[in-house]
């Protein structure tokens, strides 16, 4: 019985977004945010000022990551290829809060896989602490008894700054990634009217 | 009532492209041994500069007993481990499992966000369209052998 429920809603939403585009302008998050400088996988210090003008999508998180981490970035791979024209007018950034394991080159080898033009950073565990910090980002490194030495656990969010480099929200991608192509739209459209 | 049968027909299309998507995601094989099938199976493609991996399968039990899957193996990982990934309040927590009840007559689903064999320590990395083959040591069922697609989930 749920089924037709659900399927219209589904139509609901589907056809609320293309007939009826007004978007509501999204918010300023008041708590969180700000800017910060990494080492990069570009080979150099990557600073988020440089990104002005720019949607930055930042994601945190650690390349031994089997099964959380690859799935957010492939996810933000095909919401970027989805872009299409627009997608150079995004950056999407993934900051690595395990240094000891991710270099910079491990990082750009990583990244190359979902989309060579994503970025990865990273710094000393104090540096990526902070930006954590500034982000509202919690990770605490655990021995699990696993033959793939320590993991972490670690909140999944992927942050959504706009050309100012303001943090505007952020979005959970285990329940998809509309949310959050609807947020980039809506603030490249208002980038393009400025 | 024209705009409900628009949307009505929108519905029955979306409905039609999400089951095709599902029955397009399983193109592995079956295996079974002991009463105890496996299905859907698939590795996840990684970085080649990545250390790690999970596959993910459905284990379906015909048998009228409680199984267990005691360790699995591959030639393609030094080492493989049952996990399973807990959301606890806003963090998400991978946790090691010792051995992963396989209830009588039941099912287990290993998926992502859920439980997965993690391959630790990849020689070398499987590349995308290849296949693993993984073995599983099962308490009562035997050492069935399944041979897994490396693919992208859909979505990325
Ligand atoms: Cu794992």
């Amino acid at each position: 019985m749920l089924w037709p429920i659900l399927g219209l809603l589904y139509c609901y939403l589907l056809v609320g977004q293309s007939a009826w585009g007004q978007q509501e302008p999204l918010p300023y998050d008041q708590t969180f945010g700000g800017d910060f400088a990494l080492q990069s996988s570009l080979g150099r210090t990557l600073s988020l000022q440089e990104l002005r003008g720019k949607v930055v999508v930042l994601t945190f998180g650690y390349t031994s990551c089997p099964d959380i981490c690859p799935i957010t970035l492939g996810q933000l791979g095909s919401v970027y290829k989805g872009l299409g024209d627009s997608a150079s007018e995004v950056q999407v950034l993934f900051v690595s809060f395990d240094p000891s394991r991710d270099s910079s080159e491990q990082l750009k080898h990583y990244m190359d896989f979902f989309d060579s033009s994503f970025i990865g950073l990273t710094g000393t565990d104090e540096q990526v602490e902070k930006v954590a910090d500034q982000y509202g980002v919690f990770y605490l490194r655990r021995d699990i008894g696993s033959a793939a030495g320590y993991t972490f656990n670690h909140t999944s969010y992927v942050y959504l700054i706009d050309q100012a480099g303001k943090l505007r929200t952020f979005y959970d991608l285990n329940e998809g990634s509309q949310g959050l192509i609807t947020g980039v739209k809506s603030l490249l459209q208002v980038g393009a009217a400025q | 009532m024209k705009p409900l049968l628009g949307l009505l027909s929108i519905c029955v299309l979306a409905l039609v492209f999400v089951s095709v998507d599902v029955l397009d995601a399983d193109n592995s094989t079956s295996v079974s041994s002991g009463g105890i099938s496996v299905q859907q199976g698939w590795v996840r493609a990684v970085p080649w500069v990545a250390k790690n991996t999970a596959a993910y399968m459905t284990i379906i039990s015909s048998r009228t007993d409680n199984d267990q899957l005691l360790s699995a193996s591959t030639p393609v990982a030094e080492s493989v481990e049952v996990h399973r990934i807990v959301k606890t309040g806003r963090m998400m927590e991978m946790q090691r499992v010792d051995d992963l009840e396989i209830p009588a007559a039941g099912e287990v689903e290993l998926k992502p966000g859920g439980y997965h064999l993690m391959l630790i320590g990849l020689k070398p990395v499987p590349a995308e369209g290849e296949t693993v083959s993984l073995t599983l040591h099962f308490k009562a069922a035997g050492a069935p052998v399944v041979d897994l697609p490396v693919r992208r989930p859909a979505g990325y």
